[in-house]
């Protein structure tokens, strides 16, 4: 606990003479101050604050974009930072507030797409409509799924420029051993419910193995499984949220009944939480030989477990009212206001935007291109699970993009464990959420 | 030591005997838990990646893979990091050393008006929570060009750490008064009391503070992070969460580096432990 | 007589307020050149409705009154965090206090056992997760494993449990117990062996040397431990923010009021609300704090005089 207390005191407490000076030029609440456009050096200086660490392979592909790019724009000098743009984990992206508070933001930013409506609606990502059609970056070139994410308003705030999918992963050996058909994974409810039992292994009262676990992983997220089960979020024309569907409320009512069947909360968190959050995973040990989950897990097959027999497959979904459909996201490039050259920070987005790099990018780090075309591309059919990936895509559904994204993220979360736990009726928590988030929309109408 | 047992002991005082050997079981029990987590470390930073999803898992690598510890020193600047972090650290303890000790004297052996209610103004600033006083700081810092400098991480603690001032403030109270007061009849000034009399009798609390500083400077993540942009100036913390990737963790290079860093402290921490918590106080008690 | 005595008493109140204003002044300066403008800031904030990036605009009390009166997550944040610490403080005291005393006897091996304590304080916090997961899980677990062979007891789903959410998040958090045992070895030490030996002539046993000599002398330690984990408690955020994602989850249990006031500042950009927020704590944690100092007749200072710490 003191080490807590004492790290806060450190970052509290001190001074320095000058302290007290700046005191007085700092008494005004803070506001964002527009700078004087300066006067423009011979190299220009721009940063880029990155989300993903210098080191590991993401980090190295952007680095060796970014060396690209200076290489061809001897005029500017771009450098890939981490750390001030987190916008996930722990920290969030309270550094990249504070530096836009301060007026010393980076040049560029990765951004989280869901989050894009409520930092422009606060004045903090700066329009790039015009610089994008000047580009020739325009809509018809994205999927569906990348233009909802990318435009607040019909104004570009951001270009998401990497996309993930979640697809049902299952373990073929697992299957022949449980007689089950590799070819021929569930694609209903109702099978994967039998396919489920027949994986379960039981001693005594004890589970060895349970079967799938819908809630599990990615299918922790309400949107995973809801755009397969024919839920729709919002309402396109009037951006009234619709979070309490009715296919949202039998999605979870058909969780709770699996909570159930096998064991009740206590028993089925044991085999998430069993193996130490992300150290051990269930999938590869063969404790949870079904899982819904994102692309990124074919790389930590491929290095923890070379020789896993697996197959993708789409989410499962009612006979009722389904669909084939996956949930995509991603993350974006973004410019905060109150960069000095915004010129020169829309010339980096721009080059790093172009075709080539977004493709190289992408296929070296198993994520997917937002251009359509390279959905044809061979190169991302090289492999069967990513292939199928590709073809998810065009029936993704996305976040609603509204202000109340993080606020809704939030509520749904908390809801759904209520629910878990018995706290709630399915209809009336929806329901309440529903009315106070579309309460909190309305300033932004 | 010894001696004085063997005197004592020529009454065997079974209750003591008892009372020692459940305090020997005790301490046995609560040190193998304590220990596990140490011993999950340096067992997994011997492992490779494929050893990591074995189900049941294991205590024991297949073979001991040393590479890891190469791997781990390459994968992030980690020596860079290290000397870092060594030198914010440094500045920091010799921050707290001079300020604390001497605030806490203001607070506890001179008696002036407003004393003890300045003492509680002091608590106060340490109970409003960070997250709503870091934007103006930040801000602030900024408005005086700390940013991507060490001086926020070290510089305020030249002015004291409440914590720490608390801390010394109760174990200068431990002294008596008259001491102090018979030393000022003598003629003696406040800043020679203070160095002569008052902070040779307190040296166990003095290495508290230093020991707490020098791990909060070590392990702090988030100051460094939120103050520091340019990658070559991070500390070894930040450098640590770089095992982190948006979908995975090296886990056996992330224990490497683990290893590296916290073997060397603890055998520090023993060696020291018994100089440092008996301190100078010759008085001091050895045993019961 | 009397005015040169009172002219000589009020010189000596001015030097002794001049020397404990230098003595105390880094400290002051801290204060006026960085502590003062952030948290004067935070109380200006909690006034307005401020999204951190766009300037705030002023609102009144508007943020307090919302949080008293249409904020259920406010109230069950706090119950969470008031009940987690009317857990936490005593056990943890209690804790540190019985080990430091353990290992400040004669026992075997002191030094190893006084390292291994500190240990766990540091380790990556990863491989501490760990350790509670293979200890604590309700079906692998090795805790619920042995209450099942030993006893045939079904234990609790610990983490994953509401009701038993707190007491072991508590079990965890004594892993770092090594700080507060080093704090009361610290002050251990300061106890002179006369007094030891004064009370062995009595014949007094190690249960009664350590109710009259060494608690009633470690007062000034307890006090300054029982204050500042109260301080910290009320603060609590870092490890179940880590442990459950921000969501504080199950079922809200480890929602605690700064991890709530986190969410409000930098998940729904509500700076003010947050702020309004802190203050609240503030003037519950001053209030608790205030209590403690005021009822402070029982720590024991060698000045005598100085028994009653504070005259505010």
């Amino acid at each position: 606990m003191s080490k807590q207390l004492s790290r806060r005191d450190f970052l509290r407490i001190g001074a320095g003479s000058m302290g007290a000076a700046a005191l007085a030029a700092c008494a005004m609440p803070t506001t964002v101050e527009v700078p004087a456009a300066p006067v423009r050096p011979e190299i220009v200086q721009l940063e880029y604050a990155g989300v993903h660490a210098p080191s590991g392979l993401v980090g190295e592909l952007k680095r060796e974009l970014v060396v690209q790019f200076n290489d061809a724009n001897p005029d500017l000098r771009l450098e890939y930072t981490w750390g001030a743009a987190r916008t996930a984990g722990t920290l969030a992206s309270e550094a990249l507030m504070a530096d836009i508070a301060a007026g010393i933001p980076p040049d560029l930013v990765d951004f989280e797409p869901a989050s894009v409506p409520l930092w422009a609606e606060n004045e903090a990502l700066v329009d790039l409509s015009d610089r994008m059609s000047a580009a020739n970056l325009t809509t018809d070139l994205f999927y569906k799924a990348v233009n909802d994410q990318n435009l607040w308003k019909g104004k570009w705030y951001a270009f998401l420029y990497s996309m993930d999918g979640r697809v049902l992963y299952y373990r073929k050996d697992l299957f022949r051993e449980a007689g089950l058909d590799p070819d021929n994974p569930p694609t209903h409810i109702d099978e994967i419910g039998a396919a489920a039992e027949a994986l379960t292994k039981k001693t005594g009262e004890r589970y060895e193995s349970i079967g799938f676990i819908p809630w599990a992983f990615q299918g922790r997220w309400v949107y995973t499984w809801g755009f397969s089960w024919g839920a729709e979020f919002m309402n396109p024309e009037t951006l009234e949220l619709t979070v309490n569907h009715d296919q949202v409320v039998a999605l979870w009512e058909w969780m709770r009944d699996w909570r159930d069947q096998y064991g009740g909360i206590n028993v089925i968190t044991s085999f998430t939480e069993a193996f130490g959050a992300q150290a051990q995973d269930p999938f590869i040990m063969g404790v949870v030989p079904m899982m819904i989950n994102g692309n990124w897990m074919i790389s930590n097959f491929r290095k923890y477990a070379p020789d896993l027999d697996y197959g993708a497959s789409w989410i499962p979904y009612p006979r009722e009212g389904g669909q084939e459909a996956t949930w995509t996201s991603g993350w974006s490039w973004a410019i905060p206001v109150g960069t000095d050259y915004l010129d020169d920070s829309f010339r980096a987005l721009s080059y790093l935007a172009e075709r080539g790099n977004i493709q190289w990018y992408n296929l070296g780090r198993s994520n997917f291109s937002p251009y359509i075309e390279h959905g044809e591309s061979p190169e991302f059919r090289e492999n069967p699970a990513m292939s199928f990936f590709v073809d998810t895509l065009p029936f993704a559904g996305i976040m609603p993009p509204t202000p109340m994204s993080d606020m809704a993220w939030a509520g749904l979360s908390d809801a759904f464990d209520d629910l878990m736990h018995d706290k709630v009726d399915v209809k009336e928590a929806l329901d309440a959420l529903n009315v106070r988030l579309n309460e909190e929309l309305q300033q932004y109408l | 030591m010894l001696t004085k047992v063997d005197s004592a002991a020529h009454e065997i005082d079974w209750t003591v005997l008892l009372t020692r050997f459940i305090f020997l079981i005790t301490l046995l029990t609560i040190s193998v838990l304590f220990i596990l987590p140490f011993f999950w470390m340096l067992m997994t930073s011997l492992k490779a990646p494929v050893e990591l999803m074995k189900w049941p898992p294991g205590w024991f690598p297949d073979t001991f893979r040393w590479q890891n510890y190469e791997d781990a020193v390459t994968y992030i600047p980690f020596f860079r990091y290290v000397g870092n972090t060594m030198a914010i650290t440094l500045g920091s303890i010799l921050g707290v050393l001079i300020s604390c000790p001497m605030v806490a004297y203001g607070f506890s052996h001179i008696d002036w008006p407003g004393r003890d209610f300045l003492f509680v103004v002091m608590l106060m600033t340490i109970m409003i929570p960070f997250p709503v006083t870091m934007i103006p700081l930040y801000v602030l810092f900024a408005r005086i060009g700390w940013i991507n400098t060490y001086l926020p991480l070290v510089l305020p603690l030249f002015f004291g750490v409440p914590f720490y001032i608390f801390l010394l403030r109760q174990f200068f109270m431990t002294i008596p008064g008259e001491l102090t007061d018979a030393a000022r009849i003598d003629g003696a000034s406040e800043p020679r009391i203070y160095w002569q009399l008052i902070l040779p009798l307190t040296k166990p609390a003095l290495a508290t503070v230093v020991l707490f500083q020098f791990l909060s400077s070590w392990s702090d993540f988030l100051g460094p992070l939120l103050y520091l942009r340019d990658s070559d100036m991070f500390t070894i913390a930040v450098g640590l969460q770089m095992f982190h990737s948006e979908h995975d963790t090296e886990f056996h290079l992330l224990m490497a580096a683990s290893t590296i860093l916290t073997v060397p402290i603890i055998v520090i921490f023993y060696l020291v432990q018994r100089t440092f918590i008996q301190g100078i106080t010759l008085t001091g008690l050895q045993g019961t | 007589m009397t005015a040169i005595r009172s002219i000589r008493e009020s010189k000596i109140v001015r030097r002794k307020l001049m020397w404990g204003l230098i003595f105390i002044s880094p400290w002051l300066i801290g204060l006026i050149g960085f502590t003062a403008y952030p948290i004067g800031a935070s109380l200006v904030y909690s006034l307005t409705d401020y999204a951190i990036m766009s300037p705030p605009k002023w609102v009144g009390i508007e943020n307090y009154v919302e949080m008293l009166t249409d904020d259920d997550l406010f109230s069950k944040s706090l119950s969470n965090t008031v009940i987690f610490a009317l857990l936490s403080v005593p056990t943890s005291i209690a804790v540190a206090f019985g080990l430091a005393l353990m290992l400040n006897q004669r026992v075997m091996g002191k030094a190893v056992f006084r390292t291994i304590i500190f240990v766990p304080t540091l380790v990556p916090s990863v491989a501490l997760a760990i350790m509670w997961l293979w200890l604590f899980n309700p079906q692998f677990g090795v805790v619920n494993g042995m209450l099942w062979e030993l006893f045939g007891i079904n234990g609790p789903g610990w983490l994953t449990d509401e009701d038993w959410s707190k007491p072991t998040l508590l079990l965890m958090s004594l892993w770092t117990v090594g700080y507060g045992v080093v704090i009361f070895l610290a002050g251990l030490q300061d106890i002179p062996q006369s007094l030891y030996e004064a009370a062995d002539i009595d014949g007094a046993g190690v249960a009664q040397k350590t109710r009259h000599v060494t608690i009633p002398l470690l007062t000034p330690v307890i006090f300054f431990q029982l204050v500042i984990s109260i301080i910290a408690i009320f603060q609590i955020f870092t490890a179940p923010h880590v442990m459950t994602g921000g969501s504080g989850q199950p079922a809200k249990s480890l929602l605690f009021y700064v991890m709530y006031l986190y969410r409000q500042a930098f998940v729904y950009m509500k700076m003010g609300h947050a702020s309004g927020m802190a203050w609240l704590l503030f003037l519950i944690i001053l209030a608790c704090t205030l209590v403690i100092f005021r009822t402070s007749g029982w720590v024991h200072y060698s000045g005598g005089e100085r028994g009653t710490t504070t005259k505010t």
